[in-house]
């Protein structure tokens, strides 16, 4: 059997691939941020169950609970912003998405397939908005 | 070194490894890191991956990995469970694929890469899924951890190469007795 040198742990070409994964996450968070705050103000709120679409307007302050898939989610809407504010789904992601207030923003809730989407005066398209 | 075995002990050792890929997938599934971070996992699961990928064959780590999503999907997942981790395992080996032809690129970059593009992969399968691109923002988070479980995993993969070479070597001068 032939004796090999021992590599040292981490080489060059690991410390490039390291900063070219960085690199990409900061230009997609870079694009993300600037992209999502040219949005206008959005003025509904979309709610997409396997059950249907349901609307609400932001305007006005409401709590509400959705029950999709065996999960409950209840959405807070205050301050023209709507949150998920409880969530019984297995990783909770959709809590973590924060507040959306913007056309075209939205929360998503995978293990309840459920989508909550703010649409503006024209009708929001998420797809445009979030790059 | 690559192990010149024949194809009995080849597939002996390729289920070997994906009941190592099934348990480990199953510990990670276990240690509760999507409580912190939705979707960020340990990815020790490549670990067994990329053991069979650089001591068996870039062909059995293929199939290593199918069967390890399919099987996860089967015991504890659902069909979107299913295109999740077949986006994520795909591409992933992809980039273990690609990342392993430059030289200079060491295990850990490898592990890097496949990590990263794991988790790229899984935002895919969710742009297609809901037909949105929202999850997009939440792949910057996701590419850092990938920096951080792909590192571990390189280290320990080199640990765990350097232990087999000594347990191979002891085995040789064995047979020399």
């Amino acid at each position: 059997m032939i004796e090999r040198k021992k590599l040292p742990f981490v080489r060059r070409g690991d410390v490039v691939v390291i900063f070219a994964v960085l690199a990409l996450a900061m230009a997609l968070a870079l694009g993300v941020i600037l992209l999502g705050s040219g949005a206008e103000i959005g003025s509904r709120l979309e709610v997409h169950a396997p059950s249907g679409v349901s609307y609400y307007q932001l305007s006005d302050d409401a709590t509400f609970d959705i029950s999709s898939e065996g999960y409950t989610l209840r959405v807070v809407v205050s301050d023209g912003e709507a949150r998920v504010d409880l969530c019984d789904c297995p990783d909770g992601l959709c809590r973590r998405m924060g507040s959306i207030s913007r056309a075209g923003e939205s929360i998503i809730c995978v293990p309840a397939r459920v989508k909550l989407v703010v649409s503006g005066e024209n009708g929001g398209n998420d797809d445009a908005i979030a790059g | 070194m690559r192990l010149q075995v024949d194809y009995t002990r080849r597939l002996a050792l390729d289920g070997i490894f994906v009941a190592l890929a099934l348990l480990l997938s199953y510990i990670e599934s276990v240690v509760g890191f999507t409580a912190i971070l939705p979707g960020a996992k340990l990815g020790i699961a490549n670990l067994a991956v990329m053991l069979a990928f650089f001591r068996t064959g870039k062909a059995d780590a293929v199939l290593i990995s199918l069967c390890r999503v399919t099987l996860m999907s089967l015991l504890f997942g659902n069909f979107q469970y299913f295109i999740f981790s077949l986006f994520g395992a795909t591409f992933a080996y992809l980039a273990m694929l690609f990342i392993s032809r430059i030289s200079s690129v060491g295990r850990v970059g490898i592990s890097v890469a496949s990590a990263a593009a794991h988790s790229v992969g899984q935002i895919v399968a969710a742009a297609l899924i809901y037909s949105s691109l929202v999850l997009v923002s939440y792949l910057p988070i996701l590419l850092v951890t990938s920096i951080l479980s792909g590192t571990l995993n390189g280290v320990l993969l080199i640990l765990i190469e350097r232990r087999l070479e000594v347990i191979y070597k002891r085995k040789d001068a064995k047979l020399e007795k």
